[in-house]
């Protein structure tokens, strides 16, 4: 059997055309080539990061510093970003229809409320499935750090993520076995095959096939010459020094890496902003660890000349209350909270959208996480309104319905 | 009771009190705790559920699925009751057995196993979510002793769920370990919500916030719910009285002295301290933010159930009293919370024990009985009402004994018929027997120990297992303040304590036996220490039903590339001693698969052993039931 064909046995050509945006691949509707999807779970506080243009009170013990844009302003736990806010688009009156954590991440990541009966692709998983092509050998999904991975929902199981819990690990068991030669292995797996295909006769299913899927997945992986994409010793001193040491900054480093060999969709997870109560004695330093990472990431890209290709989106499953509780923390609130997206374009050095001064309610330019969905795949060259089915032939738009707010970008 | 005497007549054996094994077998018998043995009504229920399904069978002119061989069913059966395939001497002793009840005796053995303890413990404590979680359940090993007790003493399931849903007191006193299900979600509304879901299978959590988009619960049903539960909390440090009289003082002296011995002082005292109070007021109060007109913000709600029977409050407190005080006032505890165990966990709620044989189907069977297992309503009886009528009873008639349940499944002829893979071409009726679909992560890995040595579940526990948490629990009964300040300050630090805790309590455990030879089980409550069943999807324990039985990249390249078996395995032993190359083959074809390699099978004998075991490890064969 043909090497070429045993490794990469799923049919690919023609599999993402259908994906482009229907007015076609111009230079400006497909600006993006990737995207770095920073997610930040538990609920990022808006009016303790960059909405702060809200009544004093609102604030609690935030206070406001300039950056380094003329009528934009951000908290003072951001220092770093604020001297970068000339790349980046602060939108302030995203909107969610989810109070709850689990079904509030399952929002932001797939856009489609949680059911009993499916799960739901998320954005990553779309991308990939979309834009990967058959010359691709690294997966066009990476998830880096704790936290939820990158669920490929009823797309089979090899659209998944990639998850690297640890930047600093890189990926373990990639090599085949020192012992066995590489024939020695080629035989395996022929009567694996052969295995398999007997099984599959009288007892196949969509998960079995989705085994065997993500076997030739994991093959053609491991036999990529781009695996040194997830090993950091390898990156230029120059470029690590931009960065600090936390798992965070280091994850992000990792991102721009893959980025530059092609990832299309890099996911890193920043947890812990779940402040209900001692906000003020407890986010200051995840605060920090965001202001150093993402500070490091764009000025990164900036000098590998990948900001103007690659989307870099900051998101949270929803944000914090204007009013700081009892416990001295602030509690969950979906209507009026905080997203950021650099590079690809997009209107830097502005705030789109806001929340009244009392900070309860989103005001204008409200935008629901199916529409930040829908513009973030735009961005990339995908239709958002690009269907496939579930298992059960349930047919699934990428974006639920969400619009592409082409205003977002230049 | 004709019925009966004809079934004791069929089933020699089955219907009187059936010996448990001696432990000549391997599947030592001896499960620590003496428990009633099955009763003589199973081969009844078998039939009755038999009856029914061939009925139905018959009513949609299906062909009923043909019998499984005696090495389909040993594979089968060992995966099932005890999570992992049978060792190779296991499968051979019994295909050889030739006594006609030999079924029902293995059935038997095995649910009073050690193995069963093992599997099943896995099972409940995925459900309950056993996690340690940062300042609320911040460990969470007497939690899981709490179940390992429960299912080694086969308490029954109604009692289970009663006694979680109403535990109360010290998180970390041995055997009071029920409380770590509150402390697990302390946040009473989500917590709530999770009870609802994990005991009566249904989804109420967006009438937390709202009235439920499309059920009926609206946001003043939720609260009303609430009610009974209300003021129950967890607190883990002393209670004010207490902190005041006796810790403070030296509290603020070591906070201004050193930031470590501070910590030291703080999670010592917890560990003691550490308790859920509140019986519950049976008041509830609406919320601040309150959005509909048929209510006020903080207005007060009595309890109610969502359906079914009131069970009974005691107030002490009038309402009209109750609104008159300020509003952080919800009345004095009155016990409310037990009235709502009572009803959660009654025979006579329309949902607790449909959920609950609807859970147990789905595990067995890897079918919807009724419905999705945490989304299921009020009026759903499944494609087969009949069917789960029956289930309903049964498990009524067992008093929610779990393994008089299971015993009924495993013991019809349902249960021991051909898997079926599901498809766009399945038939109509899908219940006459289980279904393709992939192991459990615990349930592949603890298969591999079954390839290594004669006694997979020798280490498996049979008593309760000290921790660090327990230990020092005990300890600290005897500790007076001042043995508290010598602790925090002439201790090995913040970072170790707890370390230096758990090497105590570790000592007292006696001989668990090496690591290389535990089942995931005895890993306990530290999943993260587990890799290799992470590798497989195991739960992380973030959702009610959150065990992931996908592939994805890093799984597959630890099969492919890291998967090894110790040369002193009971797989290589017995390869050695094997008396041609065909003998070796049909070994590793029983070791792994658990039957005979087929004749069509054959071409694949000219590979090398370590090839041949390769393949079949990383076969969909091996990781999917068949």
């Amino acid at each position: 059997m043909n090497r070429r064909d045993f490794i990469y046995r799923v049919g690919m050509a023609g599999m993402s055309l259908p994906c482009l945006n229907a007015t076609g691949a111009s230079a400006q509707t497909s600006k993006a080539k990737s995207v770095i999807y920073i997610f930040l779970q538990g609920g990022l506080s808006q009016y303790d990061s960059f909405n702060v243009e809200v009544d004093k009170p609102v604030l609690g013990k935030s206070t406001i510093i300039k950056s380094n844009v003329d009528g934009v302003r951000v908290s003072n736990y951001y220092p770093k970003l604020a001297r970068q806010m000339d790349q980046v688009l602060v939108l302030n009156a995203m909107k969610t229809n989810q109070g709850a954590h689990p079904a509030g991440i399952y929002k932001m990541l797939t856009g489609y409320n949680p059911r009993s009966t499916v799960t739901h692709p998320e954005l990553g998983a779309w991308v990939n499935k979309c834009l990967t092509r058959e010359r691709d050998s690294l997966p066009n999904f990476v998830s880096i750090g704790n936290g939820r991975a990158g669920s490929a929902g009823f797309f089979p199981g090899q659209w998944a993520a990639l998850p690297v819990k640890d930047p600093d690990k890189g990926i373990d068991f990639v090599k085949r076995n020192e012992s066995l030669g590489e024939n020695a292995f080629k035989k395996r797996l022929n009567i694996l095959d052969s295995l398999n295909k007997d099984f599959e006769k009288d007892f196949g299913s969509k998960d079995t096939r989705s085994y065997v899927d993500t076997y030739a997945g994991s093959l053609k992986f491991m036999n990529s010459n781009d695996i040194d994409a997830f090993e950091l010793k390898n990156e230029n001193p120059h470029i690590v020094n931009l960065y600090g040491k936390s798992e965070f900054s280091r994850s992000c480093l990792m991102a721009g890496r893959l980025v530059e060999r092609g990832v299309r969709f890099v996911k890193v997870n920043l947890g812990g902003w779940d402040y209900h109560d001692g906000i003020y004695d407890k986010m200051p330093a995840n605060a920090n660890r965001l202001d150093s990472g993402l500070s490091s990431l764009l000025t990164h890209l900036g000098q590998k000349g990948l900001l103007d290709s690659t989307l870099v989106v900051v998101s949270t499953e929803f944000g914090r209350k204007p009013d700081v509780n009892p416990n001295r923390g602030r509690d969950h609130h979906p209507d009026g909270f905080t997203c950021l997206i650099a590079g690809a374009g997009v209107k830097a050095g502005q705030i789109y959208g806001s929340t009244t001064k009392d900070g309860k309610h989103a005001d204008e330019d409200v935008l629901d996480v199916t529409d930040f969905n829908a513009s973030i795949a735009w961005r990339l060259g995908i239709d958002p309104g690009y269907e496939e089915n579930s298992a059960s032939g349930r047919p699934f738009e990428l974006a639920n319905k969400g619009k592409a707010h082409k205003e977002l970008f230049s | 009771m004709k019925m009966r005497f004809l079934m004791t007549m069929m089933f020699a054996g089955l219907c009187v009190s059936v010996p448990r094994a001696q432990g000549a077998e391997g599947h030592a018998g001896d499960s620590g705790k003496k428990v009633a043995s099955i009763p003589v009504d199973v081969s009844a229920f078998a039939q009755e559920i038999d009856r029914l399904v061939a009925g139905e069978l018959k009513r949609l002119e299906q062909e009923p699925r043909p019998e499984i061989d005696d090495y389909t069913f040993c594979r089968r059966i060992h995966l099932d009751a005890i999570g992992r395939i049978p060792t190779i001497d296991e499968l051979e002793s019994f295909v050889s057995d030739d006594r006609s009840d030999k079924r029902a005796r293995l059935i038997e053995q095995l649910l009073n196993s050690k193995g069963y303890n093992s599997h099943w413990y896995n099972y409940w404590a995925d459900l309950l979510r056993v996690k340690d979680v940062g300042d609320k359940l911040h460990h969470s090993g007497n939690f899981s002793e709490w179940i390992k007790d429960s299912v080694r003493g086969n308490k029954p399931y109604n009692e289970m769920a009663h006694e979680l849903i109403n535990a109360s007191g010290e998180l970390y006193k041995p055997g009071n370990g029920a409380t770590g299900f509150y402390a697990r979600e302390p946040m009473p509304l989500d917590h709530l919500a999770n009870s609802v879901k994990t005991f009566m299978g249904m989804s109420i959590e967006c009438a937390q916030c709202h009235d439920h988009p499309y059920e009926d619960w609206t946001q003043q049903d939720f609260y009303k719910l609430a009610a009974f539960a209300s003021k129950t909390h967890l607190r883990v440090d002393p209670l004010p009285k207490d902190e005041k009289e006796t810790y403070a003082k030296d509290r603020r002296i070591l906070k201004h002295r050193d930031f470590d011995e501070w910590i030291v002082y703080r999670e010592s005292i917890r560990v003691k301290h550490a308790a859920i109070y509140g019986t519950g007021t049976g008041f509830m109060r609406l919320p601040h933010d309150y959005q509909y007109t048929d209510g006020e913000p903080h207005q007060i709600m009595e309890a109610d159930v969502l359906f079914g029977n009131m069970p009974k409050v005691n107030y002490q407190m009038a309402k009209e009293k109750l609104e008159s005080l300020p509003k952080h006032h919800f009345g004095p505890g009155i016990n409310a919370r037990r009235s709502m165990a009572d009803w959660m966990t009654s025979a006579d709620n329309p949902m607790f024990t449909k959920a609950t044989v609807n859970r147990l189907w789905y595990k067995i069977m890897g079918t919807e009985l009724v419905g999705q297992p945490g989304g299921l309503t009020l009026e759903e009886m499944g494609k087969h009402p009949a069917l789960t009528r029956k289930l309903i009873s049964i498990m009524k008639a067992s008093k929610y004994d779990a393994k008089v349940f299971l015993s009924a499944l495993f013991n019809s002829r349902t249960y021991q018929s051909k898997i079926l893979a599901l498809s766009t071409t399945s038939p109509a009726y899908v219940l006459d027997g289980p279904v393709v679909r992939r192991l459990a992560a615990e349930v592949i890995v603890d298969s591999f120990l079954s390839l290594k040595t004669e006694t997979p579940d020798k280490y498996v526990a049979t008593e309760f297992h000290w921790d660090g948490f327990t230990h020092f629990y005990e300890k600290s009964q005897d500790m007076t303040v001042k043995d508290f300040v010598d602790y925090s300050v002439k201790g090995p630090g913040r970072g170790r304590f707890q370390a230096r805790e758990e090497r105590e309590a570790q000592g007292r455990n006696g001989d668990m036996g090496p690591n290389e030879l535990w089942r995931v089980s005895t890993f306990g409550r530290n999943y993260r220490r587990h890799w290799m069943a992470m590798l497989m999807g195991k739960s992380n324990r973030e959702l009610i039903d959150g065990v992931n039985l996908e592939p994805d990249i890093p799984q597959i390249l630890f099969m492919m590339n890291g998967l090894g078996i110790p040369e002193d395995a009971l797989i290589y032993r017995k390869l050695s001693s094997a008396a041609n190359h065909r003998k070796k083959m049909e070994l590793i074809w029983k070791a792994i698969l658990g039957r005979l390699p087929r004749d069509s099978e054959e071409p694949l004998f000219k590979n090398t052993p370590d090839d041949v075991m390769w393949a079949l490890l990383n076969s969909n064969e091996f990781r999917f039931g068949r």
